[in-house]
């Protein structure tokens, strides 16, 4: 699984730490889905698609 | 915000370290006293002294619980993580130990304090999986 993440953040201007706290994670949990090491759970990848205001697809791409 | 919520990871993760080693701590010194201070069987400074490791293993369970229902999802799979691979090499160290000990003849572990072991490993494997990550 791939994502957008990192530029829906960078185009809004936000830091990863922003991230974290509108999210109530860790920005250790941020950097590991940005980077792909952690596919998050679905109500939080509902939460990150409610902060971006996009749908959980757009944000998050299955490579198969 | 960002500053404070940075501490705020650093913070629970400090946290976490010092209640983790200090129950550690706690418990090898329960280990130690129950098995080295001498006093003569059945009276009540032996059973006293025989029970000393219980509260401090509970303890230890109650600092891993408190982190736990602390932390993110991403954070308990790590805790999860660090949790099997050392009940893993736990079970690994004390399942072979005895054939090293019939072919090689090394000195048997001090089987009473597995735990202490365990614990130890605990948090040498959750420090080094909870160090902070770079992003790509």
């Amino acid at each position: 699984m791939r994502n957008t993440l990192k530029e829906l953040r960078a185009e809004r201007g936000m830091t990863q730490a922003d991230l974290a706290a509108r999210l109530t994670v860790s920005r250790q949990t941020v950097i590991a889905i940005e980077t792909g090491r952690y596919d998050p759970s679905l109500p939080l990848a509902f939460a990150i698609a409610e902060v971006f205001g996009r749908r959980i697809e757009e944000i998050f791409i299955h490579k198969g | 915000m960002s500053t404070r919520s940075l501490g705020h990871d650093a913070r629970n993760v400090l946290r976490f370290f010092v209640e983790t080693v200090g129950a550690v701590v706690v418990l090898a010194a329960a280990k130690f006293g129950s098995t080295h201070i001498a006093a003569a069987t059945g009276t009540p400074l032996r059973i006293l002294l025989d029970l000393l490791p219980v509260p401090a293993v509970w303890l230890l369970l109650f600092v891993m619980l408190r982190y736990y229902w602390r932390i993110d999802e991403f954070q308990r799979l790590q805790f999860l993580k660090s949790v099997s691979l050392t009940g893993g090499i736990m079970a690994g160290i004390a399942w072979s130990w005895p054939s090293l000990h019939k072919a090689f003849g090394w000195s048997a572990a001090d089987s009473g304090m597995w735990e202490v072991y365990f614990s130890i490993l605990f948090v040498v494997i959750t420090a080094i999986l909870a160090r902070p990550m770079r992003a790509r």
